[in-house]
């Protein structure tokens, strides 16, 4: 493997490719609708809660579990290895095949196979591997790594596998159609199978009651590979284990739904024991040597005995590979499994793999690629945070690494704020000019990236110089979250919120609390972070007890305060403290409250239509938070409007994701997609994030609003 | 019928199996019609005992069990595999096929084509019963056992559907009905 040591570079040549963005882009659109009608009435939050719990309490007891599995297989006759290692997993499987002497073995697809560098052990004692699944044989004809976890070849076109057979083949015509270059490649491998002296599986469940493997496919050649050869080798991690049998069946209704779209894939074995044929010989031309059938199991832990044992990365293991957070993944599917991914894990859970499985380096090296915006998550069917366990990753690199310059400037927009807002008559013209901008590349900074306005006046100095408003009779009382941007850059947003929650019939305070701590996590430096949400939690539980109701504008600092806090605080806070989740369930999205207040019956608002169109974009943060159409609710509160809302796709800027020089790229072909769909449409675009907003305006030239601000205009 | 025979049939359908229903007394005849004359058929212990009935339509058969000599000059030339299933799942379409003796497993997956013998009163509704049957029945299943629905298949190439790759092309599904129905 290459040594990777410039990202920017990598995703400069993925984008640049005129094939790859057209292949991921259809085949995640495919595989991202199928799971979508696959799932159309069940349940799958209880689905997944449920499988979640089983993992949970597996990997709690997976010491257990591991003894009583070893114990179970040898009983059946089996011969069972843990290895401590990946090198010692592929060490024991050569030795085997040259003790035996084992010639050609035909291996089913196996992403644990590929972690632990099984064929470049097997080959190396002079033993041919044939991968038989065909994506990854396509790989293995074309000397690359898989790029996905379900479809490994995902990155390669129908066009492209067509030379490659061709030319691996030596076919001067080669066929066309997917059909008939499948068919070339079941007539190719068919006597592989019968040849061969030894298979090699994985396994997607290991069940510790019976010694049972659970083995999901759909190409057959697992089971081909099982029944044939004499020998079976299943090479699985210790994760995988599970108790019972009943509990597989849970994790049979959604592990193919989240990885095809299929209700079940054509074959699931259920391997207990050696299989029953006698070894036959149906021309092994090699020395083989065995004349019984041979069962080995090997357990690797490489890295995971210790991830249990680590509450921050721990839910890795519950990991089913199931692919569906990788098809959910902007970033992924514009530049792949081979740029987005640590060999051979793609993409944001494959960073947190390489972690656990020791490749530290690799999980740092593409950590920069998730933007957290929280889409696989919502389709995971184990409900693994990988946002978080991504944030957890790359706190844990710049301890080892510390911060650099540019870490620092973004990780406090406080500071920057408090800085630069009474600079701004003379920073913004500053800033402004791309001449000037042109020294922030030394410290890693886009400088064809506009940074943001400040403004002299900040949210807090107008509410201290305008003071109060008497609300008579409030029907609540709202303590607004006041944000780093919304203070420094747009306090007109804020000025907007308070004066439209003071006429819906609310009393508003501001908070007097720090940075919710999202730039600092975003950073990487999550000790600033923890010791703002302390206190933020501190002030806005008091607030809470009073009575008051929080309220945020910037949606990345909602899912801050509701979601994040969670985990930030989980190890620090004394347990049983309740002042988390008082925060959490008590904290609103602007456009989420005063939507709920009309419903309600408590709003007081009283809107004069507006005939005016508007285009809405939906933040990835209220999307993954559950509230993706509050926005667009509000606005249509307003008598004569029309309003339209766009599919909601990542904007690309993130916070500062999109001012780094090595990520500015991708952040704006990100944003290319969603600019397209806006520019479908007349009107003026509406949103609530700031980066979103700064995003939006550089890419489309239009003018983009909170809806706050449109709100403001049409009181009465 | 019943409907979780309709259903059955349905969903194997939709997942590239092809039903078939017959009662009792046209089974042979119904297993002789899907299998090409030409080919020797693999059959697994519990389905041996149509060998006698297939000679008659002159069809040659192996048993998965035959000495291996027999297996290793045949197996290449087999063009169907029969076996029997444990349950099946309407909602799916899923047939369970348990291990059905000494080397059963070759039956349903070397063969270009696999013909499956269910009973109508072995269909439940969803696979999650299914599975309850191979948790219960667990004890005469070890070895291998096998959820199978539809032919395999694989979406590689471009995530274009193909139907047969390593496993066989093709699936039928003889569904022996109840008396009563
Ligand atoms: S949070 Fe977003 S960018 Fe990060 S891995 Fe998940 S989908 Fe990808
Ligand atoms: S993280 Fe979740 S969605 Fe992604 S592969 Fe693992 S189980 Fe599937």
């Amino acid at each position: 493997m290459a040594l990777r040591t410039d990202i920017g570079a990598e995703i400069h040549s993925a984008l640049a490719s005129p094939t790859l963005g057209r292949a991921l882009e259809s085949a995640m659109a495919t595989l991202g609708s199928r799971r979508a009608l696959a799932f159309e009435g069940l349940d799958f939050q209880a689905g997944r809660s449920q499988l979640r719990s089983i993992k949970e309490d597996a990997i709690e007891r997976n010491d257990v579990l591991l003894a009583r599995l070893v114990e179970v297989v040898e009983q059946r006759g089996g011969h069972v290895i843990v290895a401590a290692t990946a090198t010692e997993a592929s060490d024991y499987v050569a030795r085997l095949a040259v003790e035996r002497g084992v010639r050609l073995v035909v291996k089913s697809k196996s992403m644990v196979t590929e972690e632990v560098h099984l064929n470049a052990a097997l080959e190396a004692v002079g033993v041919e591997v044939i991968e038989t699944d065909l994506g990854e044989r396509i790989i293995q004809l074309a000397d690359e790594r898989p790029s996905h976890l379900i479809v490994p070849a995902v990155h390669k076109t129908k066009a492209e596998v067509i030379d490659l057979f061709a030319e691996k083949m030596g076919l001067a015509d080669p066929p066309t159609e997917a059909e008939d270059l499948t068919r070339l490649v079941r007539d190719d491998l068919r006597e592989r199978f019968l040849q061969a002296d030894m298979g090699v599986t994985g396994a997607n469940f290991v069940v510790a009651d019976t010694g049972t493997l659970v083995v999901v496919e759909n190409e057959g050649n697992v089971r081909l590979s099982t029944q044939l050869p004499p020998i079976h080798v299943a090479v699985t991690g210790r994760e995988k284990i599970l108790e019972r049998l009943e509990d597989v069946a849970p994790f049979l209704e959604l592990l193919p739904r989240s990885a095809t779209g299929q209700l079940l894939t054509s074959y699931v074995s259920f391997i207990t024991g050696t299989p029953s044929t006698p070894p036959l010989d149906l021309g092994r031309a090699t020395g083989s040597t065995v004349r019984e059938r041979e069962f080995h199991l090997v357990i690797v832990d490489n890295g995971r005995g210790a991830a249990a044992a680590d509450p921050e990365l721990r839910e890795t293991l519950y990991c089913i590979r199931c692919g569906a957070c990788l098809n959910a993944c902007a970033p992924y599917t514009r530049v792949g499994g081979h740029v987005y991914g640590a060999d051979p894990y793609p993409g944001g859970i494959g960073c947190a793999w390489a972690q656990v499985t020791g490749d530290v380096e690799g999980a740092a090296h593409i950590n920069g690629l998730c933007t957290t915006c929280s889409r696989c998550t919502e389709v995971c069917p184990v409900n693994i945070d990988i946002p978080w366990l991504n944030t957890v990753i790359r706190a844990r690199a710049k301890a080892e690494g510390g911060l650099g310059w540019r870490d620092r400037m973004f990780a406090r927009a406080d500071l920057l704020g408090a800085v630069l807002s009474p600079l701004a008559p003379l920073a913004n013209p500053l800033m402004a000019a791309r001449a000037a901008r042109a020294p922030m590349r030394l410290i890693g900074i886009d400088p064809a990236r506009r940074p943001p306005r400040y403004e002299r006046e900040t949210l807090e100095a107008w509410f201290l110089r305008r003071g109060r408003a008497r609300v008579p009779r409030p029907e609540r009382r709202v303590a607004l979250f006041v944000d780093c941007f919304v203070n420094h850059n747009l306090p007109r947003v804020g000025r907007a919120a308070v004066v439209t929650l003071e006429r819906a019939g609310a009393e508003v305070v501001l908070a007097h609390t720090s940075c919710c701590g999202r730039p600092a996590m975003s950073q990487g430096s999550l000790e600033i972070a923890r010791g703002w949400a302390a206190n933020n939690v501190e002030e806005l539980a008091r607030l809470v007890d009073e009575g008051y109701d929080i309220v945020c504008l910037e949606p990345s600092c909602l899912s801050a305060l509701r979601d994040d806090y969670r985990r930030l605080l989980e190890t620090t806070l004394p347990a049983g403290d309740e002042r988390v989740a008082l925060v959490g369930s008590n904290v609103y999205d602007v456009t989420e409250y005063l939507v709920q207040a009309a419903r309600e019956g408590w709003s007081r608002l009283r809107l004069e239509p507006l005939v005016e169109r508007f285009v809405v974009h939906g933040h990835c943060h209220q999307k993954a938070l559950g509230i993706g159409s509050a926005p667009a609710e509000l606005l249509r509160l307003i008598p004569g409007v029309v309003v339209h809302e766009v599919e909601a796709l990542c904007c690309g800027m993130v916070g500062s994701f999109g001012y780094k020089v090595e990520y500015s790229e991708l952040s704006q072909a990100l944003g290319a997609r969603l600019f397209t769909r806006l520019n479908e449409h007349e009107g003026q675009v509406v949103t609530c994030g700031i980066s979103c907003r700064s995003q939006i305006e550089m890419g489309t030239e239009r003018l983009v609003a909170h809806p706050v601000e449109v709100l403001v205009r049409a009181l009465r | 019928m019943s409907t979780h025979t309709d259903v059955f049939a349905e969903r194997l359908r939709a997942v590239g199996g092809v039903p078939h229903m017959v009662r009792a007394p046209g089974l042979l005849d119904a297993v002789a019609g899907l299998i090409d004359a030409h080919q020797p058929v693999l059959l697994t212990p519990q389905t041996a005992w149509l060998a006698s009935g297939l000679d008659e339509w002159g069809i040659e058969s192996v048993v998965t069990s035959d000495p291996p000599a027999v297996l290793e000059s045949a197996l290449r030339r087999c063009g169907a595999g029969v076996t029997g299933c444990v349950a099946a799942a309407a909602s799916t379409g899923t047939v369970l096929v348990g291990p059905e003796g000494v080397g059963g497993g070759l039956a349903s997956s070397l063969p270009e084509r696999h013909v499956v013998l269910l009973r109508e009163t072995d269909i439940h509704a969803a696979l999650g019963d299914v599975l309850s049957v191979l948790v219960e029945r667990f004890g005469d299943l070890d070895g291998e056992a096998v959820l199978i629905t539809g032919p395999s298949r694989t979406a590689d190439i471009e995530m274009m559907s193909v139907v047969g790759v390593h496993g066989p092309l093709s699936l039928d599904v003889v569904v022996i009905l109840a008396e009563s129905t």
